[in-house]
């Protein structure tokens, strides 16, 4: 038990390892937080782009398909690979002299993209076509039935999942410690295997679990106010 | 309950007596009769092969010279070659190998997790760097220059440790998981300078000489390099004694020769 204890949760360790996993923790929640603002504008377009109607959009459907196929099925650890490590040796003017930093922003954003672009559809989808047809009924054009009746109900509605996916984003910026980012699990790592301690591991997990039980409770927060909310309308 | 005692006295002697008997006869392996070998290649000059799987299939270089030197010192005809990637190899508690060539640096602290052979070999840190830097007329000639550039390590090196610690570099290093990584990030211009044993960067520059710039010269750190084992390996001492005999009998220094060619003191010395 002792072993365990200084292994894990070492007080000495922690104040040797902490000054570097908080400030390899600051460059997961800068990835983090650029990742989901591209996330959060990418995947409505795309999510837009995949309920365009008529023939001549089928083109652009498909490379949506195409693309959110091809991303939510790919692991994180290979994109970040394949950017981080074959990008720059193509030498395209102001793609391949890029950080590893904003290689691993792309690899996050490409990868969730595609999962919220599937989540803000399953919204799209949810509002019933009455409504649409309602509100082309009353002169409405398609961008603007999209944009002031379906979209605003959508979006409400994919929140919780949508936050859901963010969770998972905030947690997988670790996995960019594999492009050469020295980010909270890296520092952890090289305390962890200078000094056989493994108490870094855990200041580092403890710091994600806190980054996410705020994001958890406002989730929680959310659903109760819709909830109420509906309640409201229905009585 | 006497006679209990007397019979796990007895089976506990009779262990001992195997045990103190084994180290003349049989050295104790893992599997009797086969040397299983930790490898992570590549490392140019110090090991080559193809990876299948866990399996490291027709390794070749101056540590499978050793390995094949030390087996054939403890008269082991058949070895095994499985690869155990660096970043986990000196983790405490048993290893799924007999002993590790994987250009380990003997320290203090990790000999708190495993044990070490005897040295096999000495090495300094190398700095190599890109062909970008070298374009730019920026090749480091001192460590005061180095600090200024894009430094990158691999994880869990004796490199990293001597750039987090010793170096103090203005721009935050790259650290990568495994020496191919590094390569590849120096190659493509994501990294100015790689700090990583001198004999590692100067084998890898001589085999791809266009794509990196030169070796700007070395840091002088005296390490040496010891074959891993799990932390108090009864192999230890029959690993010794077989070193030391092919380090006397000049087998040692013919490999390295062999394999590496280099005069390393020939080459600038960073301060």
């Amino acid at each position: 038990m002792h072993r365990f204890l200084e292994a894990f949760f070492s007080p000495h360790a922690f104040r040797q390892v902490f000054p570097d996993v908080w400030n390899g923790f600051q460059t997961n929640i800068r990835m983090m937080v650029l990742a989901e603002l591209l996330v959060l504008a990418f995947a409505l377009a795309i999510a837009v782009i995949r309920g365009l109607p008529g023939r001549g959009a089928w083109p652009l459907r498909a490379l949506a398909v195409v693309y959110t196929d091809a991303f939510r099925g790919t692991p994180l650890i290979l994109v970040a690979y394949m950017l981080a490590l074959g990008l720059p040796g193509l030498g395209i003017h102001g793609i391949s002299n890029r950080s590893p930093f904003v290689y691993g922003v792309a690899a996050l954003t490409l990868v969730y993209t595609a999962y919220v672009t599937e989540v803000y559809r399953a919204g799209i989808e949810s509002v019933h076509g009455s409504q649409r047809m309602a509100a082309r009924s009353l002169g409405l054009s398609y961008g603007q039935a999209l944009r002031y009746v379906v979209l605003p109900q959508a979006v409400r509605r994919v929140v919780p999942p949508l936050l859901n996916d963010f969770v998972g984003l905030q947690k997988d910026t670790a996995i960019i410690s594999v492009a050469g980012v020295t980010e909270a699990t890296v520092q952890a790592q090289n305390f962890g295997s200078s000094y056989f301690n493994y108490t870094g591991y855990v200041v580092a997990g403890v710091l994600f679990i806190f980054l996410t039980i705020p994001l958890a409770r406002f989730t929680d927060h959310l659903v109760r106010e819709r909830e109420l909310r509906e309640r409201a309308l229905a009585g | 309950m006497k006679v209990l005692l007397v019979a796990a006295t007895a089976v506990a002697l009779a262990t001992a007596a195997v045990a103190s008997a084994g180290p003349a006869s049989t050295p104790p392996t893992m599997h009797p009769g086969v040397l299983t070998v930790g490898l992570d290649p590549p490392a140019v000059g110090f090991q080559v092969g193809t990876l299948r799987g866990q399996k490291v299939l027709n390794p070749r270089g101056y540590e499978i010279d050793v390995a094949k030197g030390i087996a054939a010192q403890l008269k082991i005809s058949k070895i095994t070659f499985v690869k155990v990637p660096f970043v986990v190899l000196f983790r405490p508690g048993a290893k799924p190998f007999d002993l590790a060539f994987e250009e380990s640096t003997i320290t203090v602290a990790r000999q708190k997790a495993v044990s070490f052979s005897a040295p096999y070999f000495a090495a300094n840190q190398g700095v190599l760097v890109s062909k970008k830097i070298a374009s730019e007329g920026k090749v480091p000639k001192s460590l005061s220059d180095l600090r200024q550039l894009q430094v990158c390590a691999q994880a869990v090196t004796t490199g990293l440790d001597y750039v987090q610690h010793r170096l103090h570099p203005a721009k935050r290093p790259l650290i990568y998981q495994t020496t191919a990584a590094a390569f590849t990030a120096l190659q493509n211009g994501s990294c100015d300078a790689f700090v990583m044993d001198v004999p590692i960067v100067a084998s890898q520059k001589k085999t791809k000489p266009s794509a990196y710039g030169p070796v700007a010269g070395q840091i002088i750190t005296n390490e040496k390099y010891g074959a891993v084992m799990t932390k108090g390996s009864k192999l230890k001492p029959f690993v010794d004694r077989a070193i030391r005999t092919l380090t006397t009998n000049g087998s040692i220094a013919k490999w390295q020769k062999k394999w590496f060619n280099i005069n390393f003191s020939k080459l600038h010395v960073l301060k």
